[in-house]
């Protein structure tokens, strides 16, 4: 700082001369010695902020005030550790929680398409006299020779189980088959390794979240040879972490490969199309261009063709659920109101601090110190904490994001498994460091200004008096906690109904008893176990040995466990309708929970491939079809063999079929060894005398001792199995009360705050009213209306607020209406009753006030 | 005062030759009939602005009386910027003086 020296003696020197001249002409216009230099210092101005002025001429002075202003700011920071500490804290839990949410937002609803240019790109299905559909490999070979319009063009499967083994446990992979352009059409570069070449065959690209779940994110796993149903596949890459192409669910890419045979196929139409139009050319341009192809294709082959067009549309890339949706934008707002809170208690804080720094300022400004100087160091104070309040926000995000991925299901299918990906990257890392400046500014600007707005010579004169009390400050920091107030009552009505909603869908009966029972699905192995009587023989042979398990009460096996994401319906023929139905083993029911309200389970004997044919049906398929009739008894026209007719011989309980809040529909059960079909979700029901999960591994050995390979997959209780179908609600369930509990806490905090300070205001004044014969109770009721009169004015904007509001959640409640009178009655009485709480405190202490020593205090 | 008023003043108190900063101050005063009551020492800012953009320079010299003191001096740019800002000064002043022009008032600010 040399050089500053320096020319600050220089400038020192010349304002001496200047001001000693000045003093010289004085005497000379005939003012005394003394009279005479105060005369031209006056005239001369503040000596200080004129050498300040001056440098900054010629230095980035700005940078140089700005660290002075920090290291002050720190010092300031740490000579109130109390302050700083609940300052920083609060904000760190408003700056945490809206990176958190954020995080989710921005993984499942923000980010953009990972494919090049999407525009470009459309699918293309078939439509016949039976509606939409896909197309054979022989049309698929005809559509591709269509380059006008077309840039590329690939086909695949949408998705297919396989059984993964050589690596690890056996597990089941969701498999789609890909054209081998598919990745170069779509323009994504693989994370690692390299996409399909031509012609490849036996290759396989493994998505990036079941690399990193099941092969630890190991990088030698490149070259290695995987078994998927029994034929070896060489990993040549990685997927990138973004891609859901078919969708989400994808494991991973293998080759679409055809036979001769195959490729010839004009009848089986198996394939989606996905392309790439050619620059400039529209989506209607492709239709023409596809309109053609198709024309020529009804001429040629008439069989398969005739009344069969090609249908271009835009590329619909997989689409979140709007539950999730609404759910995310529900807690974005929620957690917006939280920090909207957070700053009005720290801009509270900020208020109080300010008027008790008033004499610092007076003293800095007296000094030379700038109106925009003043500001400056406070903002620069505030920016200070936070930052450090952004950096403990990353943290709480980091830990919450954890939290969340953790409430996830870990075997349900989710509708957004890119939530398992949410993580603090550079994104993130840019919102939290923009919303910690803008938290700053939000709550610095404010008291700053009107710190710097105070008149000095009335600060210098107050200063030392306690009751240097700005009427204005308290009428910003009342405003403040009926803002408060309002938001909390918001954010409590929401969470209670997400609350209440949550517990009426947990408490839903589902129509079975999920106590005592252990679930694990077997998933066939095709290419060993045929589907039909191989597939039953091994399924019964496990069935056997499970029964055999000791602790176990009963046993049984169903092709596709309610709550699944999928569900079969069959025909039924009179009248022609659609039911689920479900294939069973003996003992089902039982192992369920399932009552059999009339008639019988099925018998081991029916459980055969030539049995005869039996069915079991629902309640509600009795109702509909034999009203006020036994349909024990009847038969099922045509449902068997041959067209021969199916012998009804139980009547079921109604169970859930889809999730615990869809309405139940007919449903129809059969024998699995009489009629085998879905069989890749065929899952054993155990239930067990004690803790289910004990079984666990005579299950896991039951099926190990008939096949080593057979991957055992999904060992959960069937408790978990709804408990994981819950888990939107129950995750905004959690979110919401978390962000109602923090509400109300901080403005309980911002209460007291609030009333402390103003009660320590006007110390005085109760002291002259108590010395006028106020008592306690007039002292304790004059503090108390106050809170009184600003929460209830909250309360009731809150509800105000929370009536329009809540509608928007409507979609997400179930059980609950919106506007549902009791929990916005006991809701509203809790916040008041807290906040009458938090201004009872201060409140009695100002009855404690003596009056001799508060009048004396003056 | 007007942005750059003082800057023009400055420089036009030392067409007439260097001098320190008291008597620039005085000039400025005397010549203005006292119309413009500046802050003496917001002198000390403009003189260092105009030392930066190269239009004054400054040397160190004695004063009438023997004493050390800084001589600031309008340097050949300085003289340049002078008959700019001058020629802009009138634009504007006739401007000002064209709208008040009923009043018959001087462009004083």
């Amino acid at each position: 700082m040399s050089r500053r020296q320096r020319m600050m003696e220089d400038l020192d020197q010349d304002i001496r001369d200047f001001i000693e001249r000045e003093t010289q002409d004085n005497i000379e216009r005939g003012m005394s010695a003394e009279d005479a230099h105060y005369a031209a210092l006056r005239k001369f101005g503040n000596v200080t902020r004129i050498k300040e002025d001056t440098w900054e001429v010629w230095s980035f002075v700005w940078l140089e005030q700005f660290w002075q202003d920090v290291r002050f700011g720190m010092r300031m920071l740490a000579k109130n550790p109390g302050f700083t500490l609940v300052a920083v804290l609060t904000l760190a839990l408003g700056i945490g929680a809206s990176t958190a949410i954020f995080s989710v937002v921005e993984t499942v609803l923000l980010r953009g398409s990972p494919y090049r240019n999407p525009g470009q790109l459309v699918e293309i299905a078939g439509r016949g006299p039976q509606g939409e559909g896909w197309f054979s490999p022989a049309e698929f070979n005809d559509l591709q020779t269509q380059r006008a319009s077309f840039e590329d063009l690939a086909a695949y499967v949408r998705w297919e189980f396989r059984v993964l083994s050589g690596a690890g446990e056996p597990d089941e992979v969701w498999i789609s088959q890909v054209s081998t352009n598919a990745f170069h059409l779509l323009g994504v570069p693989p994370f690692m390794g390299r996409a399909f070449a031509e012609n490849e065959t036996q290759a396989v690209i493994v998505s990036q979240g079941y690399w990193r779940s099941h092969f630890a994110g190991d990088p030698k796993i490149l070259g290695k040879t995987l078994a998927l149903d029994g034929k070896p596949y060489t990993v040549i890459g990685i997927a990138p972490a973004d891609l859901e192409f078919p969708d989400p669910s994808t494991q991973m890419w293998v080759p679409l490969a055809f036979s001769a045979a195959q490729e010839a196929n004009r009848e089986h139409r198996t394939l989606q199309v996905v392309a790439r139009l050619r620059p400039g050319i529209t989506v209607k341009q492709a239709q023409a261009t596809a309109d053609l192809e198709a024309h020529r294709l009804a001429a040629q082959y008439p069989k398969t063709n005739a009344g069969w067009s090609a249908i271009v549309k835009p590329f619909q890339a997989w689409e979140v659920s709007s539950a999730l949706r609404s759910a995310l934008w529900a807690l974005l707002g929620a957690v917006a109101f939280v920090l909207m809170i957070v700053c009005s208690n720290v801009t509270s804080m900020f208020l109080a601090r300010g008027t008790a720094r008033q004499g610092e300022m007076a003293v800095r400004a007296a000094l030379g110190a700038g109106r925009w100087r003043l500001v400056r160091q406070l903002i620069v104070e505030t920016f200070l904490l936070a930052g450090a309040a952004g950096v403990a926000g990353l943290v709480l995000a980091w830990w919450g994001i954890g939290t969340i991925v953790r409430i996830l299901p870990r075997y349900t299918l989710i509708e957004a498994p890119v939530l398992r990906q949410v993580a603090i990257n550079l994104p993130i890392l840019a919102f939290a460091m923009t919303l910690s400046l803008l938290t700053g500014i939000a709550v610095g600007l404010l008291p700053a200004l009107r710190i710097s707005r105070l008149s000095l010579n009335e600060s210098l004169q107050e200063r030392g008096r306690a009751s240097g009390r700005g009427p204005k400050g308290l009428r910003l920091q009342r405003a403040l906690i009926v803002f408060e107030v309002a938001l909390a009552l918001v954010l409590l009505v929401g969470a209670g109904l997400m609350i209440q909603s949550f517990q009426r869908l947990s408490a839903a009966p589902t129509g079975f008893q999920p106590d005592h029972v252990l679930t694990a699905r077997v998933p066939l192995v095709k290419h060993k176990y045929a589907e039909g009587p191989p597939s039953a023989a091994f399924y019964q042979s496990i069935l056997e040995r499970i029964q055999a398990v000791p602790g176990v009460r009963s046993a049984g096996m169903v092709n596709n466990l309610p709550l699944g994401a999928s569900t079969t319906a069959c025909s039924f023929p009179d009248p022609p309708g659609y039911v689920f139905c479900r294939s069973v083993s003996p003992g089902y029911f039982q192992a369920m929970g399932i009552a059999i309200k009339l008639g019988r389970d099925f018998t081991p004997a029916e459980n055969q491939k030539d049995a005869p044919c039996v069915r079991i049906v629902n309640e509600t398929l009795a109702r509909r079809y034999w009203p006020g009739e036994t349909a024990v008894g009847k038969q099922v026209l045509r449902a068997c063999r041959n067209d021969t007719p199916a012998l009804i011989v139980g009547v079921v309980a109604d169970s859930q079929q889809k999730s615990v809040d869809s309405k139940v529909v007919p449903e129809m059960y059969m024998p699995y060894a009489e009629k085998p079909f879905a069989s890749f979700l065929v899952t054993f029901v155990v239930r067990t005398s004690a803790n289910p999960v004990n079984v666990a591994a005579a299950v896991r050995r039951a099926v190990a001792e008939i096949d080593r390979d057979q991957p055992v997959i999904q060992i959960r209780t069937l408790q978990n199995v709804v408990a994981e179908t819950l888990w939107r609600p129950h995750l905004s369930a959690i979110l919401m009360g978390v962000f109602a509990a923090l509400a109300l806490v901080l403005s309980a905090v911002g209460i007291y705050g609030v009333f402390s300070y103003s009660v320590g205001q006007r110390t005085h004044e109760i002291g002259i009213r108590s010395a006028l014969g106020a008592t306690r109770g007039d002292i304790l009721r004059l503090v108390l209306e106050e809170g009184m009169i600003l929460a209830l004015l909250g309360v009731g904007i809150g509800t105000l607020a929370a009536l329009g509001l809540t509608r928007l959640l409507a979609g997400l409640l179930y059980g609950i209406r919106p506007r549902d009178p009791l929990t916005f009655v006991s809701l509203s009485l809790l916040l008041a009753g807290v906040a009458l709480f938090a201004c009872f405190v201060p409140a009695r202490r100002a009855t404690k006030v003596d009056p001799m020593v508060a009048l004396r205090h003056e | 005062m007007l942005q750059g008023t003082l800057d023009l003043l400055i420089l036009r108190t030392l067409l007439l030759g260097p001098a320190h900063g008291h008597a620039i101050a005085n000039a400025i005063e005397f010549r203005s009939d006292d119309v413009l009551q500046v802050e003496q020492g917001s002198l000390y800012p403009a003189l260092h602005r105009l030392i930066k953009r190269g239009w004054i320079s400054v040397q160190e010299g004695t004063s009438e009386n023997n004493r050390r003191a800084k001589f600031y001096r309008l340097t050949a740019k300085g003289r340049r910027q002078l008959a700019v800002e001058t020629s802009k000064w009138d634009k504007l002043a006739g401007a000002i003086a064209r709208i008040l022009l009923p009043v018959e008032q001087e462009g004083k600010s």
